[in-house]
């Protein structure tokens, strides 16, 4: 490994690692723009910054078609296909849920607290319209957290960029969503997530991503109700198994967006994993 | 370029209980750049000039009050450009981690850029300060492995960065009380 870097991104520990390199460029050059891709999708995807994309579909796109940036499309897209392929099992339109056990803010603005009237009643992500080019709506006041695929995104972005730049292997670590390219085949360890301080071998990966999703680490505050950041989209209820639910594929963005399907339906050898030519895994 | 995505599994969901594939870890260590890495990184080769400053009592509190920190700040690591930027080095103490960070602050107070120095990963408080330094402590029924090189793509591990955020916090709480007018 000729140098490896972690900066602190999307509300996590983001490490890049190079291994081999074109021998006439600049690492440094390449490390930067590949965290700078990073950056770009948190800007654009957080649900903490008001000013995201979305966080102005969340507020206004239930009244009007809304432009977004090409990257946010392209993430919406695949929300849209995970939807359709696991049958509603992968839904961000979650948002809302996540609200309610305190998991992301709750936005001052009145367009918020008019929704959240409305919030009783279960929409889901079909009605959300895509419309070419890089326009949004929804036909029902949803609330949509892309935190199920928007750090899978990043991991992606950031390894595109990095082969641009001319690294020839290398990996992107996003606080366990995780990808790797190049020639040779890398050690994959998931988190037992019964005892956490356990890693159990998972095999060899090479040119795939991994991202694995869990309660074990959402910190409770004393004396409060326990919360999980794991939704079953058609009932909003939250999921509190001590599982911990790990999907590889070819992409991160789609291995991110599985691990939430896979925690609903527990079904390691569901349809749509085949269509996502994934694998997956519960420990 | 062209890749080819491949796997080869060695667990599956149906072979749970694996315990040959379990390794126990205690502690699990990186160290990614030095300081002196981290001062090029963020400041280039603009010329930094160690700068420590002692802290009083009222700063101290002030800044435990802003960010919720508790861990004591260590204020000898503090460098500082001819334009009144600053480069510290900091560490924060979380429930699983132990992280080793620098941040550089610009002259107008905002931050400039953060690198990570060095994360140790831990589990639980009865790991005693010993032990943290012990990089792999574990053994791994894969014999070959070796753990330093391989122990390295884990997924599944998402740590939260809010103990560096409140970090960051104080680190600029201390900024304001006592280097922002500090004369060089």
């Amino acid at each position: 490994m000729k140098l490896q870097r972690c900066r602190p991104m999307l509300g996590t520990y983001v490490e890049i690692k190079i291994g081999e390199s074109a021998s006439d460029i600049c690492l440094e050059t390449a490390l930067n723009e590949a965290f700078a891709s990073i950056a770009k999708v948190n800007l654009l995807m957080s649900f903490h910054l008001k000013e995201s994309d979305l966080c102005r579909i969340n507020g206004l796109a239930h009244k009007k078609y809304v432009a977004v940036d090409a990257l946010t499309f392209k993430v919406l897209r695949l929300a849209n296909d995970l939807f359709r392929y696991t049958n509603a099992s992968f839904d961000c339109s979650i948002g809302q849920h996540l609200q309610k056990q305190n998991l992301l803010p709750q936005h001052a603005d009145s367009r918020y607290a008019i929704k959240n009237t409305l919030s009783d009643r279960i929409y889901n992500l079909s009605t959300m319209k895509l419309s070419e080019p890089n326009r949004v709506r929804f036909t029902a006041p949803l609330t949509l957290d892309l935190g199920g695929i928007a750090k899978g995104f990043a991991v992606d972005l950031a390894c595109e960029s990095l082969i641009a730049h001319g690294i020839q292997s290398g990996s992107v670590n996003a606080g366990g969503d995780l990808r790797v390219f190049g020639q040779y085949e890398t050690a994959i360890h998931i988190r037992n997530p019964k005892r956490p301080e356990q890693l159990i071998y998972a095999g060899q990966l090479s040119n795939g991503a991994i991202a694995t999703s869990g309660i074990y680490f959402t910190e409770l505050a004393e004396n409060s109700a326990p919360r999980s950041a794991l939704i079953t989209p058609r009932t909003g209820q939250p999921i509190y198994l001590n599982n911990s639910f790990t999907v590889i594929a070819k992409t991160c963005a789609v291995a991110d967006g599985l691990t939430k399907a896979l925690a609903v339906d527990q079904k390691p050898t569901a349809e749509y994993f085949q269509h996502f030519e994934a694998h997956a895994l519960i420990l | 370029m062209s890749f080819v995505f491949k796997w080869s599994p060695f667990v599956t969901s149906a072979a749970l209980g694996l315990t040959t594939a379990v390794m126990p870890i205690v502690s699990h260590s990186k160290i990614f750049v030095s300081i002196e890495q981290a001062q090029k990184l963020i400041f280039g080769q603009t010329v930094l000039t160690l700068s420590p400053v002692v802290l009083n009592e009222e700063t101290r509190k002030k800044m435990k009050d802003a960010s919720s920190v508790s861990h004591p700040f260590d204020s000898t690591h503090m460098w500082r450009t001819d334009k009144g930027e600053w480069f510290i080095v900091d560490e924060v103490v979380g429930k699983h981690e132990m992280i080793t960070y620098a941040v550089g602050i610009n002259a107008d107070g905002s931050v400039k850029q953060i690198e990570i120095l060095q994360y140790r990963e831990s589990y639980g408080h009865e790991v005693a300060q010993t032990e943290w330094l012990n990089q792999f402590v574990g053994k791994t029924a894969e014999s070959n492995m070796k753990l330093n090189k391989d122990v390295t793509n884990i997924s599944g591990a998402t740590l939260s960065a809010k103990h560096l955020t409140d970090g960051v916090k104080r680190v600029l709480v201390m900024y304001e009380l006592a280097l922002k007018n500090k004369p060089s």
